[in-house]
């Protein structure tokens, strides 16, 4: 038995679906096979209620089939359905035919479904030995191995698969009839439901199709049931070669091949870090052959392979290089010839025995010329010569293409396939991207008596296609096995069920029928199974224990987290916690998006939302900066705060919290980790029912519980609590005690900006260019590498997402009708002279002409360090800043405007304050903005009566500004300040 | 440091005439310790860092000393702040002291008396000020900002330097690389800000990174070599002068522009041919002859005071790549100023951009290589460059006569080897004004040395020179003069800009 049949055999021991020691599934068997055998596609289900049921299975699109399936294995597949897979749910359509027809028929077909879309390329690719090992942790560890089984035996997984290629007869296991002690499986576990992968999937799929269809599975097959994985790219090439390894060199061939192996390098500059770069090529060379590279400056190369010494004995080695080039033997440095150089040979003498030798050579080109040669003398030789490539060898290995390119479409075969296609009934599941076929569906539900007519008929001796031998003309052979024909029957027999299910049951079933239950636990069914725990690791840093490894049991999960917050792990492949390994599969909205209402009302009890607490004053943003601090409670010993590690292990981010979590459970949580039903390692954090941190609101557990409850709702925008240790990560402006302002490019806005951040976590970019303030955002402030390192100019922009880009134009405006467009902001400088192109943004307004502001400077609160910034602007002095307000629900900001004038300005000036699609006041007495930049206002003051315009069928907020003469200074003045929330 | 314009108040002749040297040399200096028989660069200028701390990220492009004698630098990441207990002799002790920060790329420094200090950022000429004492700034204000820039990095402004009457200059770079936000007017010329408003005088510079004040009151700038740019040199602005890089030419169309258009030209001409020509083209004091002096100078500052030795009256560049300070002495013929460059002192632990005197009479050297790499071990720094007071033997200066050069020295020389003609190597050549990347030296020449006349005293040589060349660089060759006590020059080249012949 060759090595690699073996592996096979071991990954064909695939486990059926099975019950749970003494548990009743939820998900009755027959509804189960309804659904995942497409019954309801033919049969019609007795109503919505019924359909939603059986959640029926989708079959593979088959519009591009051509490019990704292999003929034979088509060719076997439809000879032998469940032979090739035997949880298959298509059933047998040919059974019925004689066998020289259905041989025929499968030619017929075969060559149909090979028609559809492009055909594949068949190309031998070199193997990927690295690629192969990460695709054989990957398919472990985020989480393939839970529906499908182990790919191999968890024994040779300390050998490498180059290492199991080589030897003759595979490491023997440990003998099954030694038996394990027996696992302790807690009841309601669910025995691993092992969609074991068929042995000839070698033989399915092209590399570049099962890499595709991992990446996106539910293209092929939207209803979810092969969810997607959200793998990236490389990590679906990584799983796709390392499934499809059969095909890597054919059994029995040398697997050793003369020459080297090379990685190929493309550094900046220098020497490339042959240990950490990652190679841009790898494959075979012809010995020391710079002909591999694919520039002429700046790479690397580093050969590796076996050298076979014909003698023992004193032997000369040498490297002749451009640029540097260095030679190991058996690890050992022989020749240095290093360094950034025109061609130079250096040698040097090693005492080896005669055999093979370990070789390694690394080589690079910063510029100019390149060269290399390897060269050796014998003991006892003058002459520097060549290593001969026989001489050298490495383990050469590629993978087999597909098919030998000898499978041709016969287009007389092809029309025969497609008549049978749609006559046979395919065409009720299979998509193939042609309405003629496609639409054909109709004929196959119109075909088979309604699911209530079968209840009458069914019966094994009756026929169908249930039968063995199916016995109609037009049913289709399942061969269930008794067990699941009976229940199909039974189910029949009786009556069928119309009512729409209760929440709870139904996602019972839908836990069973998407194997939720084989990572989770709720309700005391499922949860991983003992067998297969071992596959579940962490990113050992987190140090959170089995939470890091397992995903978090479910039970009540509707009382814990608000329906967005499901939605996002659903549905939007969020992680929160980025330490599993495992991944949460991704069923796509159709399948699964119903399910966080129901979660919320299966498990929300009716207890009522807590109210909100007091206003977060700075006084009370300090004490929750406290009470989660260092000498506070410590939440930051264990927990991420917005994206900052914690002092100890990584337990769950606490700015997500507030966003995901419902405010009773939090409660419950805090007040007693173990009232909730959640494997948690939290601590009580009250001794003897006491909070110990008494210097805060009294030492009231329950006021600090809301306390830190309204500080979580600033979410990633949180103020850091005190004693959390930020890291300088290079560029990254963190403002810790005081505002920072960094000038910069800013993208979209102009190359005069000043970005100014505060300790709050609110910051804004003020273009001094034009005189405006041009955004606020909230959160992290400014990464400055492109204007902090090397020669920088890059155009910059705010570190985070979550923020607000105010008006374009000038804050002020003399407009002759209160309904008149508003004037765009210029730059101040004066035009550029004649043949200068001006890159200036054309006039957005032609009609209104722009206004020139100029730019005064600046003045700095010696306390904060905020600057507010002073222009001039329609012969008025204006001088506006930004600071942070703090709110429960998250932080917003207040914006200041003072404007002077030494006499009255000229025409009606205005203020505009916000634009949006509407502008709505509302009972609190803020204005709700709706449109591209969502956001309410609320004046503090405001010198003139705020009016919303209608303006381009925009709406704008706008200020006749009202102007007040000091008496004192003969000054008239006008002096503004609004909230702005997002 | 020409912060004060009273300290301006100097009469050229006084430092750089030719009437006989400015200052008599110590016959009995001592010439510094002779370890393997040869004085070293150390042996006369002591270098020390200024220790900085972790995380201040201090990349010093602009340097001023407050009035009550700290020194004030600026950053590229703008910053500013004042060096505060700097003076130990190790400057152990010394800290900075955030002063403002926000600022765009500020490139230089003037701290009035009066408390304002001014900057050049990429937008604006402005000015900061500390209202309460705190050492922090309370307001900056806009002095002149009537100019745009692209977006593009190499839009640097350089400056400001204050004027004798009192007006502030300062210089822009021109783009190189991609505008994001459009090309733009006023690139690659000398400014001078009049009623807040940036006024163009000269035209065609490429790379100004350093200017100042001479003690005689006229404004030197240097430039790094490019296209259209040969060499790296040293040039006078003169109103109305163009210095040959066409970038910004098409602004000159505008009003603002107050002279004469500068000429078209073509690509691959000899620099003293088209001066001939152009009368508008100017041709600089010294030519930085590329990685023989430096690559990219930058910063410069006259030495009025004597702070260096023999060298009063002598200007001090600071070179960015070679981590070099070069030395440069310059004389005014047929009213053009022209003059020699000599390396001074390499190995300091940066390239350096900026310089300025401080409060004690050292060289405080500002340092960053960001984005061109260059010599030395670090990436950013304070550097203070000492006097020690040990004498060299050196070539003072350096002075074009009428067929031939005076040289002078800082020790007598050994008479028996500067009679001998021998002993002078000596070659000419010039750059091409084209739109390459820098210019090969063309036209090379070795010159025959005649004649060479020691003085009596031992302090100058008077060389006959076949050959001389109007814009060229003479390039000497001294390595076989030996001083009176039988050493060699500390550095035995000089690289004189013949511009004018002396009549």
């Amino acid at each position: 038995m060759s090595a690699s049949t073996a592996l096979w055999i071991f990954a064909t021991l695939g486990v059926s679906p099975q019950s749970p020691t003494g548990t009743e599934l939820p998900l009755p068997r027959a509804e189960e096979i309804l659904g995942s055998h497409g019954c309801v596609t033919c049969h019609v289900a007795p109503g919505e209620a019924a359909v939603e049921r059986y959640q029926p299975k989708s079959a593979p699109d088959l519009s591009a089939a051509a490019s990704r399936l292999g003929a034979d294995w088509l060719r076997g597949f439809l000879l032998d359905p469940r032979g090739v897979k035997p949880w298959v749910t298509m059933p047998d359509l040919l059974g019925k035919l004689g066998e020289d027809d259905r041989a025929s028929a499968v030619e017929d077909l075969t060559h149909y479904v090979l028609s559809l879309g492009e055909p594949m390329v068949h190309a031998a690719e070199p193997a990927d030995l690295d690629l192969l090992e990460d695709g054989r942790w990957l398919y472990r560890e985020t989480g393939c191995v839970v529906c499908h089984g182990p790919a191999e035996p968890d024994y040779l997984l300390d050998w490498t698969l180059a290492e199991l290629w080589e030897v003759e007869t595979l490491p023997v296991g440990p003998d099954p009839a030694d038996g394990e002690d027996e696992l302790w499986v807690p009841d309601g576990t669910l025995e691993p439901w092992n969609r074991a992968l068929s042995p000839l999937v070698e033989n399915k799929y092209t590399a570049a199709a099962l890499e595709s269809f991992l990446l996106d599975p539910l293209a092929l097959r939207p209803s979810g049931h092969m969810p997607n994985m959200e793998l990236d790219a490389e990590e679906a090439q990584a799983i796709a070669a390392y499934l499809l390894r059969a095909r890597v060199r054919p059994q029995g061939q040398a697997t050793r091949v003369p020459g080297l192996a090379y990685e190929l390098f493309e550094q900046k500059a220098g020497v490339p870090d042959f240990e950490n770069d990652k190679p841009v090529a790898k494959g075979s060379a012809v010995g020391a052959d710079i002909g591999v590279r694919r520039r002429d400056d700046n790479f690397g190369l580093r050969f590796t392979g076996t050298l076979e010494l014909p003698e023992a004995g004193e032997w000369r080695f040498a490297t002749n290089s451009d640029d540097g080039s260095m030679l190991w033997i058996d690890g050992e440095l022989v020749v240095d010839n290093g360094g950034n150089h025109a061609p130079r040979t250096i040698e040097a003498t090693a005492q080896l025995e005669a055999g093979p030798h370990e070789l390694l050579l690394t080589f690079f080109e910063q510029g100019g010329g390149e060269t290399l040669e390897l060269l050796w003398a014998a003991p006892g030789s003058d002459e520097l010569v060549d290593i001969p490539v026989e001489a050298m060898s490495h383990l050469g290995l590629g993978v087999r293409p597909l098919e030998d390119g000898s499978f041709q479409v016969d287009a007389r075969r092809a029309r025969a396939g497609k008549a049978l296609f749609s006559g046979l009934g395919c065409a009720a599941c299979h998509s193939v991207g042609d309405p003629a076929i496609d639409d054909l569906e109709s004929v196959g539900t119109a075909a088979g008596p309604s699911l209530g007519e079968l209840a009458g008929l069914a019966g094994l001796d009756r026929g169908g296609c249930l039968a063995v031998p199916a016995d109609s003309e037009r049913a289709a052979r399942y061969a269930l096995d008794p067990g699941d024909q009976a229940a199909v029957m039974g189910y029949l027999a009786g009556d069928l069920p119309v009512a729409q299910l209760a929440e709870g049951p139904r996602l019972a079933r839908q836990f069973q029928r998407m194997n939720c239950y084989g990572c989770h636990r709720r309700d005391e069914l499922g949860g991983v199974h003992p067998a297969i725990k071992e596959y579940f690791v962490a990113d050992e840093e987190a140090e959170v224990g089995d939470e890091a490894r397992y995903p978090p049991p479910l039970t009540g999960v509707g009382a814990k987290l608000r329906v967005p917050a499901l939605h996002a792990v659903l549905t939007e492949a969020e992680r929160v916690r980025p330490y599993v390994a495992v991944r949460m599969p991704q069923y796509g909205d159709e399948a699964v998006g119903w399910m966080p209402a129901a979660f919320e009302a299966a498990d929300r009890s009716g207890e009522t939302e807590p109210a909100r607490g007091e206003d977060l004053s700075p006084e009370r943003l300090a004490m929750a900066q406290h009470l989660t601090g260092r000498e506070g409670l410590g939440c930051i010993q264990c927990h991420d705060f917005a994206g900052v590690a914690s002092l100890g292990i990584r337990a769950v981010d606490m700015a997500g919290m507030h966003d995901r979590l419902r405010p009773v459970w939090f409660q419950r949580l805090l007040r007693d980790p173990a009232s909730v039903n959640m494997n948690t390692r939290m601590a009580n954090l009250w001794i003897d029912g006491k909070s110990p941190v008494q210097e805060v609101l009294d030492g009231d557990i329950d006021a600090q519980v809301q306390l830190i409850w309204d500080y979580l709702s600033l979410g990633s925008a949180m103020p850091y609590p005190e004693g959390l240790v930020v890291p300088d990560e290079a560029f990254e402006v963190q403002p810790k005690d005081r505002a920072r302002s960094v000038g910069v490019f800013w993208k979209e806005v102009g190359p005069r900006v000043v970005a100014v951040g505060s300790p709050e976590r609110v910051h804004f970019a003020f273009d001094v260019g034009a005189s405006r303030m041009d955004q606020i955002w909230r959160g992290a402030f400014l990464n400055a590498r492109g204007t902090w390192q090397g020669r920088a100019g890059q155009l910059e922009g705010p570190a985070s997402a979550d923020g607000v880009r105010l008006p374009a134009g000038p804050l002020l405006a003399n407009l002759a009708e209160p309904g008149a467009p508003w004037p765009s902001a210029a730059a101040e400088a004066s035009g550029p002279g004649p043949g200068v192109d001006s890159g200036e943004a054309p006039d957005p307004d032609p009609g209104s002409p722009a206004q020139i502001a100029q730019a005064l400077g600046r003045e700095i609160d010696g306390a904060t360090g905020l600057p507010a910034f002073r222009y001039g602007l329609l012969g008025l002095e204006v001088i506006e800043t930004l600071e942070a307000r703090l709110a429960i629900g998250g932080a917003g900001a207040l914006r200041r405007v003072e404007v002077s004038a030494d006499v009255p300005p000229e025409g009606r000036i205005w203020l505009r304050v916000a634009t949006g699609e509407t502008i709505e006041l509302e009972a609190d007495g803020a204005y709700a903005i709706t449109g591209e930049q969502p956001h309410r206002v609320r004046f503090e003051r405001v010198a003139g009566e705020a009016q919303i315009v209608s303006v381009d069928g925009a709406n704008e907020l706008r200020v006749p500004l009202e102007l007040t003469l000091s008496e004192d200074s003969g000054q008239l003045s006008a002096s503004f300040a609004w909230e702005i929330q997002w | 440091m020409v912060s004060n314009p009273a300290s301006c108040a100097l009469a050229a002749a006084a430092f750089c005439g030719l009437s006989g040297p400015a200052f008599s040399v110590a016959q009995d200096g001592e010439v510094g310790p002779v370890e393997d028989g040869f004085p070293r660069e150390s042996d006369f200028v002591e270098t020390v860092s200024y220790p900085i701390p972790e995380g201040l990220e201090l990349e010093v492009s602009g340097i001023a000393i407050l009035p009550d004698g700290r020194p004030l630098v600026c950053t590229r990441r703008g910053e500013v702040y004042v060096v505060l207990d700097g003076g130990a002799d190790d400057l152990s002790g010394a800290r900075f002291h955030k002063f403002a920060e926000g600022l765009q790329e500020p490139l230089g420094l003037v701290a009035d008396e009066d408390g304002w200090i001014y900057t050049a950022q990429r937008g604006e000429i402005s000015r900061m000020r500390d209202d309460d004492g705190d050492d922090s700034m309370d307001r900056l204000e806009v002095v002149a900002d009537d100019w745009e820039i692209s977006g593009n990095y190499h839009e640097y402004n350089f400056g400001p330097r204050r004027a004798p009457d009192g007006s502030l200059w300062f210089t822009t770079n021109k783009p190189f690389g991609s505008e994001p936000f459009g090309s733009v007017a006023w690139r690659g010329f000398a400014m001078r800000v009049e009623d807040g408003s940036a006024v163009p005088k000269a035209a065609g510079l490429r790379s100004p990174a350093g200017l100042q004040f001479s003690p005689w009151g006229d404004l030197f700038y240097t430039d790094n070599q490019g296209e259209w740019c040969g060499a790296s040199k040293m040039s006078l602005v003169e109103p109305g002068g163009y210095h040959g890089h066409p970038h910004g030419v098409p602004s000159c169309g505008d009003e603002r522009w107050q002279f004469p258009l500068p000429p078209e030209h073509k690509s691959g001409i000899l620099m003293p041919d088209f001066a001939r020509e152009e009368a508008m083209f100017q041709l600089p004091a010294v030519w930085f002859p590329y990685d023989k002096v430096g690559r990219s100078p930058a910063g410069f500052v006259w030495d009025t005071e004597g702070h260096f030795g023999p060298f009063r009256g002598q200007c001090f560049v600071v070179d960015q790549y070679e981590a070099l300070v070069m030395r440069v002495s310059l004389e005014q013929v047929q009213g053009h100023w022209q003059g020699a460059v000599y390396r001074f002192r390499e190995g300091l632990a940066c390239g350096a951009i900026r310089a300025a005197w401080g409060a004690d009479g050292s060289l405080l050297v500002g340092e960053t290589n960001r984005g061109w790499g260059g010599k030395g071990h670090a990436s950013l720094g304070l550097e203070r460059l000492r006097w020690k007071g040990n004498m060299p033997f050196e070539v003072l200066s350096t002075h074009v006569q009428p067929g031939g050069f005076e040289l002078r020295f800082t020790l007598p020389v050994d008479v028996g080897s500067a009679a001998e003609v021998g002993s002078y190597g000596l070659k000419s050549y010039t750059y091409l004004l084209h739109s390459d990347y820098g210019s090969p030296e063309v036209e090379v020449q070795e010159l025959e040395v005649t004649g060479a006349v020691p003085a009596a005293d031992g302090l100058s040589v008077r060389l006959a020179v076949k050959g001389l060349r109007e814009g060229y660089v003479h390039e000497f060759d001294l390595s076989g003069l030996r001083s009176a006590r039988g050493l060699p020059l500390l550095h035995d080249q000089a690289y004189y800009t013949l511009i004018k012949f002396h009549r």
